[in-house]
C-alpha cells in the first residue's frame, strides 16, 4: 500500500494525469488505486460509520471513477474529482437509510460500536468512553475530527476530502474539540493528567 | 487552537489531542479488498475507454463547431470602420442637432432617425453596388 507525503493536489497526481493523456487508462487506474483506496475508504468510513458499507461504498465509488476515467477532464484536480464521487455515493448510502441525525439513541450505539471494530480494539476504558463522546459529537464536528486524525492531522487533506475550505474544516476542528472539553468538564475528567497518564 | 477560559485549558488541550490520536486511529482496509474490486470492475458493464474517448472527442468537437457558428468574425479593419462610424455619426448628429432644431422644429425627433437611415441604406446600397459588380456592368 503506496502512502504518499502530502503535497498540492494540483502537482500531487501529474503522473496520473500524464497515463490518462497517453491513452494508458489501465496503468493509471493501477496507480489511482495505489494512491487513493485507503483514503476512499478511510473518507467512507468516516461518513458512513459502518466498515461493512463503508467497504462497499469504497469499492462502488472505485469502480465509478473507472467507468468515468476517460471523461476526466481535469477541470477539478483528481484528488476533488475522485472524492466528489466517493462523498455522492456516500451521501446516497445515508439518504437511503435515512439521515443519521434521526437514528434513534440504540441505533446510534450501535453503529459507535461497529466504528470501534473499525480501529484495534480499545485498551483503556477512559479511550472508550471518549471515542463514544467523539461518536455523539454532531455529525459536522465528528467528521472533521475522525478524518483529522485518520490523515495524520493534515487540515489540507480533511478540507479536500470533504469538500470544505480548509477555514470551515479548522472552524469545526476547534468546536469539536471545545465540545469535547466541555463535555468532559461536564463529567469532571477535566484534568490533563489524567489523560496524559491513562493513555501512556 | 486554545480553548477560551481556564488557563489549564492550553493543557487540556494538548493531552485531549495526544488521546484522541490513540482513539481515533485510521481503520486499515480490509485484506480483501482489493480482489474485491477487481471483481467488481470485472462483473460491471465492460467500458471500452479508446471507444469512449473517440466519442468524447467527437462530441467536443462538435461543440466546439456550434461555438464557432455563433461568432461573428470581423477583420479588424472592418471593426475599426464601424466603431469610427459610429463615433463619427455621434458626433455629426450633436453638431448638427441646433440646425435640425430650427429647421423641422418638433418634428426634429422624426428627422434624425430619417436621415441617419437614409444616409445609412445610401451607403449600404453603395457597398452591395461594388460588391456585387453591378457598377462594372454600366458603361
Amino acid at each position: 500500500m503506496q502512502q504518499d507525503p502530502p503535497q498540492d493536489a494540483g502537482t500531487r497526481d501529474q503522473d496520473i494525469v500524464e497515463l490518462l493523456r497517453g491513452g494508458a487508462t489501465e496503468a493509471a487506474f493501477e496507480r489511482l488505486i495505489d494512491r487513493y483506496e485507503s483514503k476512499v475508504y478511510r473518507l467512507c468510513c468516516s461518513l458512513l460509520r459502518d466498515p461493512d458499507q463503508a467497504q462497499d461504498a469504497a469499492q462502488e465509488s472505485l469502480v465509478r471513477v473507472w467507468k468515468a476515467l476517460a471523461k476526466y477532464d481535469q477541470r477539478a484536480s483528481l484528488s476533488t474529482w475522485i472524492y466528489t464521487i466517493t462523498r455522492n455515493r456516500c451521501l446516497t448510502a445515508i439518504e437511503r437509510r435515512r439521515d443519521l441525525d434521526s437514528l434513534s439513541d440504540s441505533e446510534v450505539q450501535l453503529q459507535a460500536e461497529a466504528a470501534q471494530a473499525v480501529g484495534p480494539e480499545p485498551e483503556q476504558d477512559h479511550l472508550a468512553m471518549l471515542r463514544e463522546l467523539v461518536e455523539a459529537l454532531p455529525e459536522r464536528y465528528r467528521r472533521v475530527l475522525t478524518l483529522f486524525y485518520y490523515e495524520e492531522r493534515s487540515v489540507a487533506e480533511v478540507a479536500l476530502m470533504l469538500g470544505q475550505p480548509e477555514g470551515t474544516v479548522k472552524t469545526n476542528l476547534h468546536r469539536a474539540r471545545a465540545a469535547l472539553a466541555e463535555q468532559l468538564r461536564a463529567l469532571g475528567l477535566a484534568d490533563p493528567e489524567f489523560w496524559l497518564e491513562k493513555s501512556t | 487552537m486554545n480553548l477560551p477560559g481556564d488557563p489549564t485549558d492550553g493543557a487540556l488541550e494538548r493531552a485531549l489531542d495526544q488521546a484522541l490520536a490513540r482513539t481515533l486511529i485510521a481503520p486499515s482496509l480490509p485484506a480483501n479488498f482489493r480482489k474485491q474490486l477487481q471483481a467488481a470492475i470485472a462483473r460491471s458493464p465492460s467500458v471500452d475507454h479508446a471507444r469512449l474517448r473517440a466519442a468524447l472527442e467527437k462530441e467536443h468537437a462538435q461543440q466546439l463547431a456550434e461555438l464557432e457558428s455563433g461568432y461573428v468574425r470581423l477583420r479588424q479593419r472592418t471593426l475599426g470602420t464601424l466603431i469610427g462610424s459610429a463615433f463619427a455619426t455621434g458626433l455629426v448628429v450633436m453638431l448638427a442637432l441646433p440646425w435640425i432644431k430650427v429647421h423641422f422644429g418638433p418634428n426634429a425627433v422624426f428627422a434624425v432617425p430619417a436621415i441617419g437611415a437614409a444616409v445609412g441604406l445610401a451607403l449600404s446600397a453603395r457597398s452591395w453596388w461594388q460588391r456585387t459588380g453591378l457598377s462594372r456592368l454600366l458603361p
